[in-house]
């Protein structure tokens, strides 16, 4: 007999937030893209509100054709390809031995990564020690400062101890060495995790603001977000601490309304398109990844 | 296996290495001989190596710019003329005192610091992170020290003499020119009232009064702020933050009008002729109010009045922006305009340059009377045009000059301030503006103001900026609770007093002294 769904109260007071904070999330984006795609007079006259206003392209494609923007995303395309790349191979191969209890020395190499969890050295002398490797104004600054989150690696840790352990011995008897069970046994069984953690590592790179401001002084290699970040406050440039103008010709040159829009939207596209592909290892692999057993 | 993890760390350790290289600056694409403009020594009997000799690449840090300097037309231009190739380096636009310090510290080696504000300068100079410019000024620095003023070479010589950078001096223009903004007046609701445009503070709470008693909206808007240049005039004050009455130099919150200006606002606030919605106001939700035609007026600067016109024109109102300029206090008085003169910013050798007699040179170069000009606004007949002595934009040429102001050295304000207006007349819209501000011009008392000379002062560095926002912080509260006008100055007068306030005036009391006799 089939089981009878009923709807409780709570159910619908459940659905109804749910909507709720969909929708208190997903309007303030509506919100910038109708602005992308309005003329600038609407956008002035505060006339935009969900929906585009004198519907127009041309703001979006004059976005697309933007050296300093297409330069900006390129970096942080780059930065975020090869630094999640390598912050997985690495993250991959500290967490591998580490969830092996016979490693030798592996409450010593756990001490050590959770005492750098917790204290760092901070801005100033990571800002220090990039100085001395040459490493600034360097598309390997924004990639090698975020390039493992000990946070990650504990994650992906207790996934790879929760695997069973007899799957990994049958690959030995077969004569399997650690790095082959590792390739053929355990990443294969691990993709949720990867999934979730290469998501994490991405999003953390693309999103990415402190080390361009930190590390990056030339024009050409400054990432996305501090692009986006100086466009869509470019008037605290202009104004002195009374109000009165100091910058004349910044403040002439102040970027529209509509095209800081369009440069939000056309921004946030990659990740909004990431996110689909991997949402379905995405809750899997938290969940999986924070319980052992 | 063993072989394949050394092959993957001998990547990692290659990738790493390749790392540490700093990135080469890719070479310029101008073959062309650099026409080198001649620079005019003082002693030119031997071949000094630093002005016939190779040019080497320079590194400059500057200001935030939202584009990249190396990609703008006048980036070329200056290659030309100085025969330099630049590598440009800018600050970010938040934190970035903070951000200079850390390069400066950290040893980078930029052979100039560009355009840096005061303060910071100044920070520097205190750390002995600056190198004495004054033997290079004098022998590569004809240009620099022709167009700095002797108040301005004053405000950065240290009492041992030394020279630690060089000053640009703002340009605001004495005369005809230095109104840039007012409060801008609907004319169509203007001509509803059948009201002229008010010019002093008796008629122009009358127009505020009949637009509101008439649609019962609030006739004026502003961005959340306590001080309204354009209303103040009428109390005679400004943009100055410091004043001399009856002989004694005061802040502005200690000027005997005050009271009579915070009642005058608290006025427009409790009657809704000033929007109530002020204190939380942005410029964006401002302007909004104007264009969406609710209020009658709004303080506009002249560059704004294309996209208010395109907001006109999307909300369907056929109506044009006329302008009150700074008000004066009735029908009999002449109207007051404060105009800051000073420095603006500043461009210094840091200890760590690698090249300082070149970098001098190159500023220098830079700073010669026809070479600004050639970066500034372009060529005449190409790029701009003079016309009975006012200078013009020819387009789409100018169109390359916009973001020009960057790359400059420096010149002779009121020269620069004269080539600056034809950035002020780049569309017709901006120029018939523009033209409207001033053309009252000659009925203005222009009182120069000199505070930003001090802006180095270490009492006005650590002081100026906290007290100035705590004084606008407390002003639009008064505005809108209505407090006692009397009540409410005294209590930040108090409050200025005991978080530093007493050490700036005495600091700038101190320097007003010593300098009065150089202001005009």
């Amino acid at each position: 007999m089939a089981i009878k769904q009923k709807f409780t109260f709570f159910d619908i007071i459940n659905i109804f937030f749910l909507c709720l904070f969909g929708v208190v999330t997903i309007l303030p984006f509506m919100h910038v893209i109708a602005k992308a795609f309005s003329g600038e007079g609407p956008v002035i006259a505060g006339l935009v509100n969900f929906l585009p206003k004198q519907f127009q392209v041309d703001t979006v494609l004059y976005v697309l054709q933007r050296s300093e923007f297409l330069g900006a995303f390129r970096i942080s395309a780059i930065v975020t390809v090869i630094g999640s790349a390598l912050a997985m191979f690495l993250t991959v191969t500290a967490a591998y031995p580490l969830s092996k209890p016979n490693l030798i020395g592996r409450k010593f190499f756990l001490y050590i990564f959770v005492f750098i969890m917790l204290f760092n050295a901070g801005m100033v002398p990571n800002y220090l020690l990039f100085n001395s490797l040459d490493l600034l104004n360097t598309i390997w600054a924004l990639v090698l400062s975020g390039t493992f989150s000990v946070f990650n690696m504990f994650i992906v840790k207790n996934y790879f101890e929760s695997l069973p352990e007899s799957v990994e011995e049958s690959a030995r008897i077969d004569g399997a060495s650690g790095i082959k069970t590792l390739l053929y046994v355990v990443l294969p069984m691990s993709k949720p995790v990867l999934a979730t953690i290469t998501l994490f590592y991405g999003v953390g790179y693309w999103n990415n603001y402190m080390s361009g401001v930190l590390y990056i002084t030339k024009a050409s290699l400054k990432p996305l977000q501090q692009y986006l970040f100086d466009l869509t406050n470019e008037a605290l440039n202009i104004m002195d601490s009374t109000g009165n103008i100091k910058n004349i010709d910044s403040a002439m040159n102040l970027t529209g309304e509509s095209v800081r829009s369009a440069t939000i939207v056309v921004s946030t596209v990659p990740i909004l398109i990431l996110y689909p592909f991997l949402q379905k290892y995405f809750v899997k692999g938290i969940t999986i990844g924070s319980v052992k057993g | 296996m063993k072989k394949l993890l050394s092959i993957i760390l001998a990547a990692i350790l290659i990738f790493t290495m390749a790392a540490c290289t700093p990135s080469e600056e890719e070479p310029s694409d101008k073959t062309a001989e650099p026409t080198v403009k001649p620079v005019e020594t003082t002693e030119p009997v031997e071949e000094d190596p630093i002005l016939t000799g190779e040019k080497p690449e320079l590194n400059i840090l500057t200001w935030y710019t939202p584009y990249n300097m190396e990609e703008q037309p006048p980036y070329n231009v200056v290659e030309e003329i100085t025969g330099y190739k630049i590598n440009w380096f800018n600050l970010p636009l938040e934190n970035s005192d903070d951000k200079l310090m850390l390069e400066v510290s950290g040893g980078s080696s930029y052979d100039l610091l560009m355009r840096i504000n005061s303060q910071p300068a100044n920070q520097l100079q205190v750390q002995n992170a600056l190198m004495d410019i004054k033997l290079m000024l004098e022998k590569y620095g004809n240009n620099i020290l022709s167009a700095v003023s002797d108040m301005a070479l004053d405000s950065v010589t240290t009492e041992d003499g030394m020279i630690y950078g060089i000053p640009h001096e703002a340009f605001s223009g004495t005369g005809y020119g230095v109104m840039r903004g007012g409060i801008g007046f609907n004319t169509k609701y203007l001509d509803d009232l059948g009201m002229e445009l008010p010019t002093n503070l008796d008629d122009f709470y009358t127009v505020l009064k009949a637009y509101t008693n008439k649609t019962d909206k609030p006739a004026l808007t502003t961005v959340a702020t306590g001080w309204v240049s354009y209303i103040m005039a009428g109390f005679g004050m400004g943009d100055a933050g410091w004043y001399e009455v009856d002989g004694e130099y005061l802040p502005r919150i200690k000027h005997p009008a005050m009271v009579d200006y915070l009642a005058f606002m608290q006025k427009l606030y409790k009657e809704n002729l000033l929007d109530n919605d002020m204190p939380i106001n942005t410029g964006a939700t401002a302007i909004e109010k104007l264009t969406n035609g609710t209020v009658l007026a709004y303080p506009i600067m002249f560059w704004d009045i294309d996209s208010i016109y395109q907001a006109f024109d999307a909300v369907g109102m056929d109506a044009k922006i006329e302008v009150a300029t700074h008000l004066a206090k009735d029908a009999e008085t002449d109207p007051v305009i404060y105009v800051a003169q000073g420095v603006s910013y500043l461009t210094l050798v840091p200890k760590t340059a690698k090249n300082p007699e070149h970098a001098v040179n190159w500023f220098n170069t830079i700073s010669d009377n026809d070479n600004f000009k050639e970066i500034y606004i372009g060529e005449e007949g190409v790029a701009h045009e003079v016309k009975d002595g006012a200078y013009y934009p020819l387009f789409p040429t100018f169109n390359d000059y916009n973001h020009a102001d960057m790359y400059v050295g420096v010149n002779d304000a009121e020269n620069a301030f004269q080539m600056w207006q034809a950035r002020a007349r780049k569309t017709d819209a901006m120029a018939e503006m523009y033209e409207q501000m001033n053309a009252r011009a000659d009925e203005y008392k222009v009182i120069s103001y000199y505070e930003p000379y001090a802006a180095s002062l270490e009492a006005v560095r650590n002081n100026q900026s906290a007290l100035n926002t705590m004084v606008n912080d407390k002003l639009i509260q008064a505005i809108a609770s209505g407090e006692d006008a009397q009540t409410v100055v005294d209590d930040i007068i108090e409050e200025w007093e005991n978080t530093g306030g007493l050490d700036y005036e005495t600091a700038m009391k101190e320097w007003y002294a010593a300098n009065k006799d150089l202001f005009d």
